[in-house]
């Protein structure tokens, strides 16, 4: 018989050795089954009341924004061009560390575009925040950029110094010019925001989003703002038709514990206008993330698959079956990669029906408790972001049942492999929540417990307890499958080297 | 003149676990595990980087090892209860003392000295390295701090509490691997219900139910006794948290005895 014949019987052989222990079989329903229930129980555990925040501003298309800013305007009907020159935008540092209270806190750098001082021109549908807008503008130290509706972003040139923009607005479109002397101007994009009525407010403006500090450790998080404001000098301001300036603070701006709210101001003379103000415009999504919220359970299948993926290597050594493996299979690494394939995409099926599960029973409960939009927009399976989590989460699950496997199959000891698989993924997490600040990174960057992070769909962030939302999910597979790489050639070197 | 029954049985117990190399290899794990993060938690702690007023409860940090080391202690739980049937040595066992009741007894009676044994040494060694290190990073009688003593009510408290910790724990160990007669059934499940707690707490953002599950987890619960400072802050007192885990540890006990009794030795 040749190989290529004999694997796919391999593969069944290890497959039937996998469904024929019932209390195997049992265990990964019970894997499912845990997954969901578990997920489904703690989902009442969490609440939100974010919708209800004075400060809440909700963007053009219903999502969370924050729309602060000074802007000087006039309103416009129908099409138009206005020219800036922004001479020159000097932002005010924030220190990398203060004292908030009790907790020494440390500065979170943002490097999202949203979130830089910036000094440019725009387009708005009205002055209510949160309303349809289209924008370009310098920032202190990404160039420039323009950007529409609080999530659209185009990057133009790098420039740092004094720079000519141009807006121009022709029916329902936007576009965007950038020049280094008035003179010969490149073209950054064209938006069409959502809402634009033929009257608009137009006008320069500056913004400066708040300094973030951040503390954690010792199972808690907490985050402090400290406002930072912004000054430009704009000149060669020109419009189309000329009216009078008004200028206006967009946004609620939270006092300061000395009670003053330092919203911006702005000076003419000559031409040139000198404008100072304080706010960010962009994205705003809280932190707090409804896929994590509805797989709770993923922790406690979890377990189940560990001991599955360990019994189903150490019982070979038992019952001494695996001289029997052997001697029907003498290529010894290619019954590994059979009992690998058969282990891994069994765990794979359930963690994935676990998962969606859990998917589809917490997601109406989280509703319940406050999870809606504007500030969690429902989550649908066809989301490109949910489909990543539950896809991941599973392979997650896979990988650890594999890696218990060649733990297994490495110290031919249940007890012994079990104990250190669990503690390999719960161990970190428990360390993660009381060490201090960024530390913990580290363990999620090298020990099986950055795996959690598969079942975040936001970006990563320091502001919260659990340790695993501070790496991105795919770095925390990407830890997992070092992993079960590692591992199992371990696995697969002891077994040609070692007698059976 | 032979010594009475339960005794007997528990002789026999004993030198079982005696002999075996691993019970002495796990026991040396549970306490290198307490002390030597116990070691490395109180060498990382400088009372310069203390916010003032620092209010570091510094014995629960020094004690805050056992988390690690309980871990050396219910592999010996569980294997002392199951390896048997692995083994088969259970048909013999039940032959010579067929009473199922005493064997049971005297599986738990060795465990309990074993584990409390453990748990002496690795409460010792964690205060003494506490005791050691903290003033020499700043933690001094001058800024509030007297050297971790058992002298202290609060802290003797602690340490006793730690060492009836790990006591409980070995016994919910046993009991769970009696009535699920698998080593790997009953590890996980411990672990399970050891650890899985404090994580699901930090999936969950309502502070009541964090409230709810901090209080009925078997090791925050257990382990409140090793608070000396801001008590007030606990989610539930620190012996009635002792008494949430033997609560845990009666019924995994009660449970694995009344399966003993009425199933076959597989």
């Amino acid at each position: 018989m040749t190989a290529r014949e004999s694997f796919p019987r391999l593969l069944l052989a290890e497959w039937t050795k996998l469904r024929s222990v019932s209390r195997w079989v049992i265990t990964l329903l019970g894997a499912a089954a845990l997954t969901i229930g578990l997920s489904y129980l703690a989902a009442s555990g969490n609440k939100t009341n974010i919708n209800e925040h004075a400060d809440f501003v909700s963007g053009p298309h219903g999502e969370p924004v924050a729309d602060t800013f000074y802007f000087v305007h006039q309103r416009i009907t129908g099409d138009t061009t206005l020219t800036v020159r922004v001479a020159s935008l000097t932002p005010e540092p924030a220190p990398r560390a203060v004292q908030m209270g009790p907790d020494q806190m440390t500065k979170l750098e943002d490097p999202s575009p949203f979130a830089q001082p910036a000094a440019g021109i725009m387009i708005k549908d009205g002055t209510q925040p949160g309303s349809s807008y289209a924008s370009v503008m310098l920032t202190a130290a990404q160039g420039v950029h323009m950007q529409w509706d609080f999530d659209a972003d185009r990057k133009g040139s790098a420039s740092s110094g004094a720079r000519w923009l141009r807006l121009v607005r022709s029916g329902n479109t936007i576009t965007g010019y950038e020049s280094a002397d008035g003179a010969a101007w490149q073209k950054i994009g064209t938006a069409t925001p959502k809402n634009l009525p033929s009257t608009v407010e137009i006008g320069f403006y500056v913004s400066s989003p708040a300094a973030v500090y951040t503390t954690r450790g010792a199972g808690n998080s907490s985050t402090g703002e400290r406002r930072t404001r912004a000054e430009a000098v704009l000149d060669n301001v020109h419009l189309g038709s000329g009216g009078t300036w008004h200028a206006d603070a967009i946004g609620r701006v939270m006092p300061t514990d000395k009670g003053e709210v330092p919203t911006g101001r702005f000076t003419e003379a000559d031409g040139v206008f000198t404008v100072s103000g304080t706010g960010k415009v962009g994205p705003q999504p809280p932190d707090d993330d409804m896929m994590e919220a509805a797989l709770i359970g993923v922790i406690a299948g979890l377990m189940a698959l560990i001991a599955i993926g360990v019994l189903y290597a150490t019982s070979e050594y038992r019952r001494g079956m695996i001289r029997t493996t052997f001697a029907a299979t003498p290529r010894r690494g290619r019954v590994l990669a059979a009992k690998a394939i058969v282990l891994g995409s069994t765990s794979f099926l359930v963690g994935l029906v676990g998962v969606v599960g859990s998917f589809l029973l917490a997601i109406p409960i989280l509703r319940k408790q406050g999870f809606t939009p504007p500030g969690f927009p429902r989550p649908s399976l066809m989301d490109d972001s949910v489909l990543r989590t539950l896809l991941l989460t599973a392979a997650f699950m896979a990988g650890v049942a594999v890696v218990g496997l060649a733990i297994g199959l490495l110290l031919r000891h249940s007890a012994a492999a079990i104990t250190i698989t669990i503690v390999l993924v719960l161990g970190p997490l428990i360390a993660g929540m009381i060490l201090p600040g960024t530390s913990p990174k580290w363990l999620m960057y090298t020990t099986l417990a950055g795996g959690m992070a598969t079942q975040r769909a936001k970006p990563p962030t320091i502001t919260l307890a659990e340790p695993w939302a501070m790496i991105g999910p795919w770095a925390g597979i990407g830890v997992v499958a070092a992993w079960v790489a590692v591992t199992l050639g371990l696995a697969w070197w002891q077994l040609r080297k070692r007698d059976a | 003149m032979m010594a009475p029954r339960p005794l007997r049985a528990f002789r026999a117990e004993w030198t079982k676990l005696r002999t075996l190399p691993s019970t002495g290899w796990l026991m040396l794990l549970a306490i290198a595990g307490t002390v030597g993060l116990g070691f490395a938690i109180t060498g990382s702690l400088e009372y310069a980087h203390c916010e003032s007023p620092c209010a570091l409860d510094l014995t629960k940090l020094s004690l805050a090892g056992i988390r690690l080391g309980q871990v050396g202690i219910v592999v010996l739980a569980v294997l002392t209860a199951t390896a048997e049937y692995s083994t088969r040595t259970i048909q013999p066992t039940l032959m010579a003392v067929p009473r199922r009741f005493l064997v049971v007894l005297g599986k738990l009676g060795v465990l309990a000295v074993l584990g409390v044994a453990t748990g002496v040494l690795a409460v010792a060694g964690s205060l003494t390295a506490g005791r050691t290190m903290l003033p020499g990073n700043g933690f001094t009688v001058a800024h509030g701090f007297p050297a971790l003593s058992l002298a202290d009510d609060l802290t003797r408290r602690a340490a006793i509490g730690t060492v009836l910790y790990i006591g409980l724990v070995a016994l919910l160990g046993a009991g769970l691997g009696l009535l699920l007669r698998d080593t790997a059934g009953a590890l996980t499940g411990v672990f399970a219900l050891l650890y899985g707690s404090p994580v699901v707490a930090m999936f969950v953002s309502d502070p009541r139910w964090q409230h709810r599950i901090h209080r009925f987890s078997p090791m925050d619960a257990g382990l409140t006794i090793q608070s000396t400072r801001n008590l007030a802050a606990e989610h539930i007192g620190p012996w009635a948290g002792l008494g949430v885990l033997s609560l845990y540890a009666a019924a995994a006990v009660i449970a694995g005895l009344i399966a003993f009794q009425l199933r076959d030795a597989g």
